[in-house]
This record gives structure tokens, C-alpha cells and sequence, in this order.
């Protein structure tokens, strides 16, 4: 018997082949577009964390607990060994990188400009930031630098009038209240798109920029690189949990003495404004959902309710016969369900595929976007969106759609099942 | 108990301010085995009867009794049941599922029973080609002429041995040899099988070769003769 209800369903719906195709083909290019859409999110929210974080952010960030307040020079702490080594072993985690941060002045003898200085350990920061990948001219750091080395932003080094070659004064007041000053050698130039660091950054060896600063073996931060973007929020609370307990003999900002902890902030505390927007760009293709669905519900409805109507003889003979309402009203729903399951695994094939393809070679927005790079939020964004297919993302389309389909079929089922044998068969309403 | 038993049945339909009375008041008995014909004008009622009996309809007054079951009092559902399995329809026209084969439209009903597929193919098969569509079992309704097709519909009708087919104008849309043809079929059938037979037919030539023909007018009955031409209501 079962099997006659779906022989009879999926022969009703070959019946009418141009038909059912093409409602089939408006389910499967619903679906499929939802399904590329998806990863298509997918794919540009990642690359939009990645353009936020992997430059120079990283994905977890931990400071001093009174860091964040306000940034100073001595808001500093020594990055113990025992305590780097409880880090790196925290799960999700990919390295861990000791930085220095602060204010002075870079500049030649004719011309100066606030600068931040950024001191980095060599061998670590490539395993965190992109920054070495950045460089527009010149050379990166080298572990091997004697110290002396100076890798600048595009902007900044325009602005000041230095090039690769050139020498570079560096002063700045170190953290007990000292002038550090230095004569530094411009190595290498860096173009990122984060205007942060283009327009104000130097960046040199830890060393020297902890020289500069009079701070010993301390650092300002420590950051943090995930094996993948969505464990920040996991690994900063581990490394949260790891370091609860640990306090730091420090001055206060009124000069008497006090215990700090630290702060470990992933880049959704970090960034939030970007964090709020993927979380709003993921929300609101709801909306794309339901326009999509919307109109694709009109065409099953529309098809399904014109073969129940033009069946309405041949279903009044069935009940005639002795087929019961109920048995009726699942071969017509059946029918549905076939159609819209058929419809959405052409779409599974198609947008799936697309997606895939889009994944491996990038979809290239430059037909949205004039340049091959562009800037959002401050972020540099690669106008070649690479997808992200995703199981919830294929899935998500087809599983929405189902209750659409049983919707849709429920009205014709319903009024097929409820017809009035004796009319239908004479012909009349 | 005869096998059918409609009393006082009237059917009034309400077609907005106006009221049509289908049936006013029929008294019919039909015994089993009988092979039986419901005859009269257009608009008579036969129709309306012939769905009363099979459950398709409802008497606005008066009571149906079918094989000693009440079926004017059943619902849509119970009555459907009870059509599946006691009583064989066959129609004007259009009977066959289109989507259907020969073979699968003659084995629908007992399909719908539950009947294993081996016994449906034992039944079946030889019956199709008892009524002549041996080689035509696998064509679709569209493939097959008027006369085949209500072929089908009578193996159909037949193949689960109810106890009772109703047949409403079962040679309407065939030409005279040939509905002579399927009411010699069914009438071989009836003796064959011992199923009671009640179809209606406005062509004297289909209603010679029933046993008994009740003449309905205006709702009705007018007349009741047997074989013989003696006057039995
Ligand atoms: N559902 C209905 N609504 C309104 N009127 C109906 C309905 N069914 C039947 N009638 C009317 O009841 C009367 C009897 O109809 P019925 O179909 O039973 O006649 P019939 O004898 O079968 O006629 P025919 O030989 O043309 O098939 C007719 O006047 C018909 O118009
Ligand atoms: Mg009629």
C-alpha cells in the first residue's frame, strides 16, 4: 500500500513533467541560492574576522587588568615563563606572541610624527600576525637583527619623508619618566589596509623597544593566534580561568602600591562593533529566507492547487471506490513533499556545487567593488570572497523548506480529501 | 433481509432560494444476486439513488440499509470503508486512475484492502482476460478504447468480490453493439460470480437485458417490472 501511494504521487507528478519541472526548478534555485548565500556569509564574515584579526590583532589578546582603563608605558608585566608556558598549552590554541606598545616621536632631522612605537619578539609574531606578510618594500625583522632594525607603515614613512636605507630618530619617554632615544635603520615598508598601522606604526624589535621604554624584560600584551577564528571566544576562556589567580605587584595611577590581574579579551570584546555586525549580517538573512521562501511557496501552492483542482473527478471515483479521505489526503501531500524534496536536492547539487566551486577559487566581487582590495571599518577586505560550505549552511535551506512544503500542500490535500464524491464525480463544485 | 433496503428516502438540495427534490419519498428493496436496472428520464433521481445506496449521499429523510448496515447514517470515512469493502462502483466515464495501467487500476480496490500481491495477480489477471484485454494489461486508460476501459472498471469493480455493484450509466459513452457487449459481460458475471448488479441507463436496448427494472419520475419510483412484464410494486 505504501508503496502504491508513492507510485501513484511521484507518477501524478511525472504526469505533468513540464509543470512539476519547473516548480522543482523554482524549489532547487530557492534552495540552491540560500545554500551559496550561506556560504557566501559564511565565507565573507571569516575573511572580515581574519581582515580584523590576523593583521595584527590576533584572535585573544591579554593584558594587564588595568591596561584597558587607560594605556601607559608602565602599565607593564613580565611575562614568566611558567605563566607563557601554561598559555601555550591551552587547547585551540596556535602561538602566543609577548608585545610592547607605546607613544613617541619618529622623524628625521627636518620633519616628525607621533608614532606607536610596536615591539615584537621576531620568531613569534610571525606565527600570530601577518605583519611580515605586509611588506610593501624592504624586508621584515630578522631573529638575527642586531636591535637597530625598523619596519615602517606606508603612510607614516611618506608622511615623515624616510625610505628603505634611510635613518630613522626614535624618542620617547620611557616608563620612568627617562627620554629614550634611539637612531634606528628603516628596514622595510608595510601596506596592510589598517589604517592603524599604515599611518602611525613602527614596528621594532622587542628588545630595542623595550630599551626604549626602560622596561626591562616586560611587556604590554600578549597575543594570542587561534587554529581557527570561532575558538577565540573558547580559548580566551581558558586562558581567562589559567590566569584568575595571578596578581601583579604594580603602582597605581595615584602612586601608591596595589595587586593587578590581567585581562583577556577575545577580538568579539576587542572589536565589538565588528562582532555586532556579523551578528547582524547572520541574523537578518532570516529575512532573505523568508522572501525567498515566500516566493517560492506561491509557486508550489499555485502548482499543487491546479492539479488537486483539475483531479477532482478522478479523486471523487477513488473515494468512490473506497479510498479514505485520510489515504487521499497523504497521496496529495506526498505528492508535495516529493516535488519540493526532488526540488531541493537539485538545489542541494546546484547551489552546493556553486558553493564549492566559489570555496575553491573565490567569487570575485569586483564586479561591487572598484578595487581588488578594499577598506571596511578600517578593515582591508580582499575584493575575492573565498565560501565557506558548511553542513548547517546546506542543511538550514533544505530543513526551512520542508515546512514551507507542508504548508503549501496542506491546501489542496485538504480540499481533496474533503471534496464531496457525488459532486465532484457529476462534475459540479 | 433483502441486501438493500431504501425507505422513505426523499434528497432535497438547496441550490441558494431554490429547493430541488431529487427523491420524494422511495420505497426499494433488491435482493442479493438480483440483476437489476434503474431507469427513467434525466433529472428522474437515478443518480441521486444510486449514490444514496453506495454512501456517496445522504437522504434528507428516510433510511438506507445495505447487507443489514445502515449506511445512510455513516460518515464520510466509515462509509468509504464500508464502500471498500462490499460494494464495487462503476461510472459513466473516466473511471480509471490515468496514471495507471490496465492491470493496476483492475487490482486498485483489493490494493486498497490489503490484499497480498500474489492473490491480487491471481484474481485479476485471468478475470482481465476473461473480459477480452488479455495482451492490454500493462496500457494506460489512454491507450485503451471507451468499451476497454469500463472493462477495466467492471474487473476492478468485480475482482474483490463484493457483494454488490453499482453501475450509474456504466454504456453512456459507448455505442450500442458495444455496450450490448459489456451488459452481456456483466450479466455472465453476475451469474458467474453471484454479485448483485444495480446500474441505470436511459437506453432501453442496455435495460432489455435486465432482469428487473424500476422506472424512476420526478423522484419517484413510477414503475417495478420483473422478467416477465408483471407488474410487481
Ligand atoms: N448536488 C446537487 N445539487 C443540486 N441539484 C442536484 C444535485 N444533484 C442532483 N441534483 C438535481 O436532482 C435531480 C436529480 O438528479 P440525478 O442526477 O439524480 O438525475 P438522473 O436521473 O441521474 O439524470 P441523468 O439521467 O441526467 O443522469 C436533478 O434535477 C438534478 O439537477
Ligand atoms: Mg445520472
Amino acid at each position: 500500500m505504501g508503496t502504491m501511494i508513492l507510485k501513484l504521487a511521484a507518477r501524478n507528478l511525472l504526469r505533468n513533467t513540464w509543470r512539476s519541472g519547473l516548480t522543482a526548478g523554482g524549489i532547487a534555485v530557492a534552495v540552491g541560492l540560500l545554500i551559496w548565500t550561506n556560504a557566501f556569509v559564511e565565507g565573507y564574515m571569516a575573511q572580515m574576522i581574519e581582515g580584523t584579526t590576523a593583521v595584527e590583532l590576533g584572535q585573544v589578546q591579554i593584558h594587564r587588568g588595568d591596561y584597558a582603563d587607560q594605556q601607559a608605558i608602565y602599565k607593564s608585566f613580565e611575562p614568566k615563563p611558567e605563566m607563557m608556558e601554561s598559555i601555550r598549552s591551552v587547547e585551540g590554541l596556535e602561538a602566543v606572541a609577548p608585545r610592547v606598545e607605546f607613544f613617541g616621536l619618529a622623524g628625521t632631522e627636518r620633519k616628525s610624527q607621533t608614532t606607536r612605537i610596536l615591539g615584537v619578539e621576531v620568531g613569534a609574531e610571525k606565527d600570530v600576525s601577518l605583519l611580515d606578510d605586509a611588506i610593501e618594500k624592504g624586508r621584515w625583522l630578522e631573529p638575527s637583527d642586531q636591535g637597530r632594525e625598523v619596519v615602517l607603515g606606508q603612510s607614516l614613512a611618506r608622511q615623515i619623508g624616510v625610505d628603505v636605507g634611510d635613518e630613522l630618530v626614535v624618542i620617547a619617554q620611557a616608563q620612568d619618566g627617562s627620554l629614550g632615544n634611539d637612531l634606528l635603520d628603516v628596514v622595510g615598508i608595510v601596506k596592510t589596509q589598517n589604517n592603524m598601522i599604515d599611518r602611525q606604526t613602527a614596528i621594532v624589535p622587542l628588545k630595542e623597544a623595550q630599551f626604549l621604554g626602560a622596561l626591562g624584560g616586560e611587556v604590554h600584551e600578549l597575543a594570542i593566534r587561534t587554529k581557527k577564528p570561532d575558538q577565540a571566544e573558547a580559548v580566551a576562556n581558558t586562558v581567562r580561568q589559567r590566569l584568575a589567580d595571578r596578581r601583579i605587584e604594580a603602582i597605581g595611577d595615584d602612586g601608591e602600591p596595589k595587586k593587578v590581574g590581567f585581562t583577556v579579551q577575545s577580538w568579539q570584546d576587542l572589536v565589538p562593533e565588528m562582532n555586532q555586525m556579523i551578528q547582524m549580517s547572520k541574523s537578518s538573512i532570516w529575512i532573505y529566507y523568508i522572501i525567498i521562501y515566500l516566493i517560492a511557496a506561491l509557486g508550489i501552492l499555485n502548482t499543487q492547487r491546479m492539479s488537486a483542482l483539475e483531479r477532482r473527478r478522478e479523486f471523487g471515483v477513488i473515494q468512490a471506490i473506497g479510498m479514505s479521505p485520510g489515504r487521499l489526503f497523504g497521496v496529495v501531500m506526498l505528492e508535495t513533499v516529493i516535488l519540493s524534496l526532488f526540488g531541493a536536492l537539485l538545489g542541494v547539487l546546484a547551489g552546493g556545487g556553486l558553493s564549492i566551486y566559489h570555496a575553491a577559487y573565490g567569487f570575485d566581487m569586483g564586479i561591487f567593488a572598484s578595487h581588488d582590495t578594499f577598506s571596511m571599518l578600517g578593515v582591508g577586505m580582499s575584493a575575492h570572497v573565498y565560501f565557506i560550505v558548511t553542513l548547517e549552511g546546506v542543511l538550514q535551506p533544505v530543513l526551512a523548506l520542508l515546512p514551507v512544503a507542508i504548508l503549501c500542500g496542506l491546501w489542496p490535500a485538504l480540499s481533496s480529501a474533503n471534496l464531496d464524491p457525488a459532486s465532484a464525480i457529476a462534475g459540479r463544485q | 433481509m433483502s441486501l438493500i433496503e431504501v425507505s422513505g428516502v426523499e434528497r432535497t438540495y438547496r441550490q441558494g432560494e431554490v429547493e430541488v427534490h431529487a427523491l420524494r419519498g422511495v420505497d426499494v428493496t433488491v435482493e442479493g444476486g438480483e440483476f437489476s436496472a434503474l431507469a427513467g428520464p434525466s433529472g428522474s433521481g437515478k443518480t441521486t439513488l444510486l449514490n444514496m445506496i453506495g454512501g456517496l449521499d445522504s437522504p434528507t429523510a428516510g433510511t438506507v440499509d445495505v447487507n443489514g448496515s445502515r449506511i445512510s447514517d455513516m460518515d464520510r470515512s466509515k462509509a468509504a470503508d464500508y464502500r471498500l469493502h462490499h460494494i464495487g462502483f462503476i461510472f459513466q466515464a473516466y473511471n480509471l486512475v490515468p496514471v495507471l495501467s490496465a492491470y493496476e487500476n483492475a487490482e486498485f480496490v483489493m490494493m486498497l484492502q490489503g490484499v497480498p500481491k500474489a492473490e491480487r495477480r491471481e484474481r485479476v489477471v485471468p478475470m482481465l482476460r476473461e473480459v477480452g484485454l488479455e495482451g492490454m494489461i500493462d496500457r494506460k486508460p489512454s491507450e485503451l478504447s471507451g468499451g476497454q476501459q469500463q472493462r477495466v472498471a467492471i474487473v476492478r469493480a468485480l475482482a474483490s468480490r463484493p457483494k454488490l455493484i453499482l453501475a450509474d450509466e456504466p454504456t453512456a459513452n459507448l455505442d450500442s453493439e458495444t455496450s450490448a457487449d459489456l451488459l452481456d459481460l456483466m450479466l455472465e458475471l453476475n451469474q458467474e460470480y453471484g454479485t448483485t448488479f444495480l446500474f441505470s441507463s436511459h437506453d432501453e436496448l442496455v435495460l432489455e437485458r435486465a432482469r428487473r427494472v424500476v422506472r424512476l419520475r420526478s423522484g419517484q419510483i413510477e414503475s417495478d417490472q420483473r422478467d416477465s412484464d408483471e407488474q410487481v410494486a
